[in-house]
């Protein structure tokens, strides 16, 4: 049966197999879309991105998908202007990469370190008193923190921008509680490395924290494989040892503290209710030994 | 049987022919010579670094030559038989017309795979050469295999639009043109979802083939979002290639 | 395939029109209009008129490129869009070009595959039409080197690969010297003789005249005139295949002169 021509015989007028044939693509499409929902996990370009990108060219390269050469191509003016020590254009380029394409660590967490790192360096001279190069360091560094805050919102959390987070909370805002935090956030992503389990617990203890650093290792020992030599099973064991001792210390210490403390004012009562015994025992002082 | 001997014959045919366009040389060296200027970069020496950023840059030279390829070509060689009148050798024998377009698109596929998969054996040379000058820096080529078969996934897509609208022009420079200017409408869709531009949405989103950059940090997707994928594909090119076949029927030569 | 044998007729035009519709207006140009024609099996049709009479598109309904915008077109009784009218047609357009990157024989193993001979048969009805048409030394070079009747002998030789029933020739003779159309017609009177039912257009009024059996004058689309050679012309039909007078001394000069 030629099926083409009886069914093209059928539909004679041409404008109704135009209508036809616009129907079936609609249809076919629509049909289709609940499939690409699911496949569709890419984060959509978002308008602060656009934004950006605007009067640099870069627009019409990311619309034809080629978000990744756009990105590189930044990078590349990145560094020339990295190489001349140029702040503004660093900067600038710095932002243009992640806007063009925000979908690669690689360009958040350099150019976090670039913030950090470099330009204190490029801002004052090493001759500079010191306040002067701290309060430059702590400009640059909350720079670098606000730049992978923007990072995790339009890329999305992983341990790498945490542990990042983390370092720079250490080396420029001095602040090891809120690098605790950033560790602790790090350890809990999925795949993160095993050391930031470990450094979390560290801070904590430099914070004079040690039965939270205990509960923490306690909390990550089952999750440690034994075969694994980057989780660091042993030290981690000894570690857990070591901070038990030093908790029951810290306690006994600190129960011996307290009841040194009673003991003051337990006697303190009792030379007062003595003293009201003398005076009752008309007025008779008597020296007693506390 | 025999419908398949006539589309394998017409995609073979179509092959040659396209193998011989000055465009696809054109455009295959194009694309190479982008891949060398990636290469010839190499002098800011950015370490690993550098592998990315070639990496990137070959893949988006393959991904434009890519698409341009399979618009400009499928609109050449569809009308280069019937300003020839070639066709006729084809239409005038038994056989659907159906057959012709499926052959058409099956050997604008073979062409396209032959392009990414001669460039992409450069860029895996030009990629092993840098990281054996940055001291051996790992490279994973299987990450490079899949980036390249999702652009050839993309391309072969906008060859069979082309074809749908092809079938309905009157002229290869018409339908290169709105052939282009689907594939761009196509990486919009992402964009119209989020703008509620939903007329948009009739065309294929384009932009879910391009994982090259999650493949780039070393994602390979999973075997779910794979499959997912290649159906997502084969649903839309048998949709356009249909509605091509559909309108060709009755298209006076 | 085979043509039913019980069928009367084997090209057959019913009221046959065929509008063109030109760009920016409704209205269609009329290319042909309400033709009526029949063919028995075994004849030789001639189609002949001026430029624009609707020669070449007439051939073209015949063959199932383009549909009627009125009345019918048959091969054997079959629609001639449908499959089975074109397996029992061969086409040969006017002036075509064929793929130049291919020799003679891949051009015409590829037409032999899309006809579904089997592979076989195809080598053997390759080097059998190759023999027919004149190329057999010119078989393994490529097209793009053929000269313009070389191209045309590869049509007809396409058109014929596959045995049909029917042979729609659109100006068979164009590109051909005098000695390449004198073994044209004898060709074309072996085929019909055959029973391969022939209709061609031509603009050679005296040898349409010696080949055909009926000719059919179009003018703007009509048919003006429809008949065999002696009803039409009064005369005994010229049934000889000898060259004319002209055409001998042609012939003659070129063997003297290589």
């Amino acid at each position: 049966m030629d099926w083409p021509l009886i069914f093209f015989n059928a539909v004679k007028f041409k404008a109704l197999r135009g209508i036809l044939a616009l129907g079936l693509l609609f249809s076919g499409s629509w049909g289709l879309r609940h499939l690409e929902r699911q496949l569709s996990d890419q984060p959509v370009a978002r308008g602060a991105q656009w934004s950006e990108l605007i009067g640099h060219g870069g627009i019409v390269a990311v619309l034809g998908g080629m978000r990744s050469v756009v990105a590189s191509g930044f990078w590349l003016q990145t560094n020339v202007a990295w190489e001349q020590r140029d702040i503004q254009a660093t900067t600038l380029g710095l932002n243009l990469t992640v806007a063009a394409d925000e979908r690669s660590d690689y360009f958040w967490l350099n150019g976090a370190r670039m913030l950090a790192y470099d330009l204190p360096e490029w801002r004052v001279s090493p001759a500079a008193p010191r306040a002067v190069r701290e309060k430059v360091q702590r400009e640059q560094g909350k720079q670098a923190l606000e730049f992978l805050r923007k990072g995790i919102q339009w890329h999305g959390a992983n341990a790498a921008f945490y542990i990042e987070m983390g370092n720079i909370y250490l080396r420029r805002m001095d602040d090891l509680a809120a690098a605790a935090e950033c560790y602790r956030w790090a350890a809990n992503q999925p795949s993160a490395p095993y050391y930031a389990a470990r450094i979390h617990a560290n801070l904590l203890q430099q914070l004079g924290r040690p039965a939270e650093a205990l509960a923490w290792l306690e909390k990550i020992r089952p999750t440690l494989p034994a075969n694994e030599p980057a989780a660091r099973r042993a030290l981690v064991e000894a570690w857990i040892e070591t901070l038990k001792r030093e908790v029951e210390t810290v306690e006994a210490e600190k129960m011996k503290a307290e009841n040194n403390a009673i003991g003051w004012e337990e006697q303190k009562r009792k030379i007062g209710k003595l003293g009201e015994l003398e005076k009752w025992n008309c007025g008779s002082s008597a020296s007693f030994a506390v | 049987m025999a419908a398949g001997r006539r589309i394998r014959l017409i995609a073979q045919h179509t092959l040659a022919e396209a193998v011989h366009l000055r465009l696809t040389l054109g455009l295959g060296l194009m694309s190479a010579v982008l891949m060398g200027a990636a290469y010839r970069l190499r002098e800011f020496n950015f370490g690993g670094a550098e592998l990315k950023f070639i990496n990137d840059f070959g893949l988006g030279a393959m991904g434009l030559g890519g698409g341009l390829l399979a618009a400009l070509v499928t609109a050449q060689l569809f009308f280069q038989d019937l300003e020839t009148r070639a066709i006729y050798a084809v239409l005038t024998r038994p056989g659907q017309r159906w057959e012709y377009i499926a052959g058409k698109f099956t050997g604008v596929a073979a062409l396209l795979a032959l392009f990414f998969a001669v460039l992409s054996l450069l860029l895996v040379g030009l990629l092993q050469v840098r990281a054996v000058g940055l001291g051996g820096a790992s490279v994973r080529w299987e990450i490079l295999l899949y980036a390249s078969g999702l652009l050839w996934l993309k391309s072969t897509l906008i060859a069979a639009m082309t074809l749908f609208v092809g079938a309905y022009a009157r002229s290869a420079l018409f339908t290169s043109c709105l052939g282009l200017l689907v594939a761009a409408v196509g990486q919009l869709q992402a964009w119209a979802q989020q703008s509620g531009w939903d007329w948009l949405r009739v065309w294929p989103n384009l932009a879910l083939f391009d994982a090259q950059a999650a493949l780039g940090v070393g994602q390979i997707p999973s075997a779910s979002w794979m499959i997912g994928t290649l159906g997502y594909w084969a649903a839309y090119v048998a949709l356009f290639n249909g509605l091509a076949a559909y309108i060709f029927q009755r298209r006076e030569i | 395939m085979n043509p039913p044998m019980d069928y009367p007729w084997a090209i057959e035009l019913v009221d046959f029109a065929k509008k063109y519709r030109t760009s920016g207006s409704g209205h269609g140009r009329p290319a042909v209009g309400g033709l009526t024609l029949r063919l028995g099996a075994g004849q030789i049709l001639g189609l002949l008129g001026p430029n624009g009479s609707g020669k070449s598109t007439t051939l073209k309904a015949l063959a199932g490129l383009l549909t009627p915008t009125a009345g019918g077109c048959q091969i054997f009784g079959h629609q001639a869009e449908s499959e089975a009218a074109r397996a029992m047609i061969g086409y040969l357009p006017e002036t075509p070009q064929y793929s130049p990157h291919l020799t003679g024989r891949g051009f015409l193993r590829y037409c032999g595959g899309l006809s579904s001979l089997p592979r076989v048969e195809l080598g053997l009805r390759v080097s059998a039409v190759l023999s027919w048409s004149g190329l057999e030394e010119a078989a393994d070079r490529l097209i793009a080197t053929y000269s313009k009747g070389m191209k045309q002998r590869l049509g007809l030789a396409q058109a014929i690969l596959h045995e049909p029933a029917v042979l729609l020739l659109d100006e068979p003779a164009s590109g051909l010297d005098p000695a390449g159309r004198l073994i044209l017609s004898q060709r074309l009177r072996e085929l019909a003789a055959g029973g391969t039912t022939i209709v061609l257009s031509a603009h050679l009024l005296t040898s349409a005249a010696e080949l055909c059996d009926r000719l059919a004058i179009l003018g703007a689309g009509r048919l003006l005139v429809e008949g065999t050679v002696p009803a039409l012309l009064g005369v005994a039909p010229v049934r000889t295949l000898e060259p004319s007078r002209l055409e001998q001394l042609y012939l003659e000069k070129l063997s003297l002169h290589g």
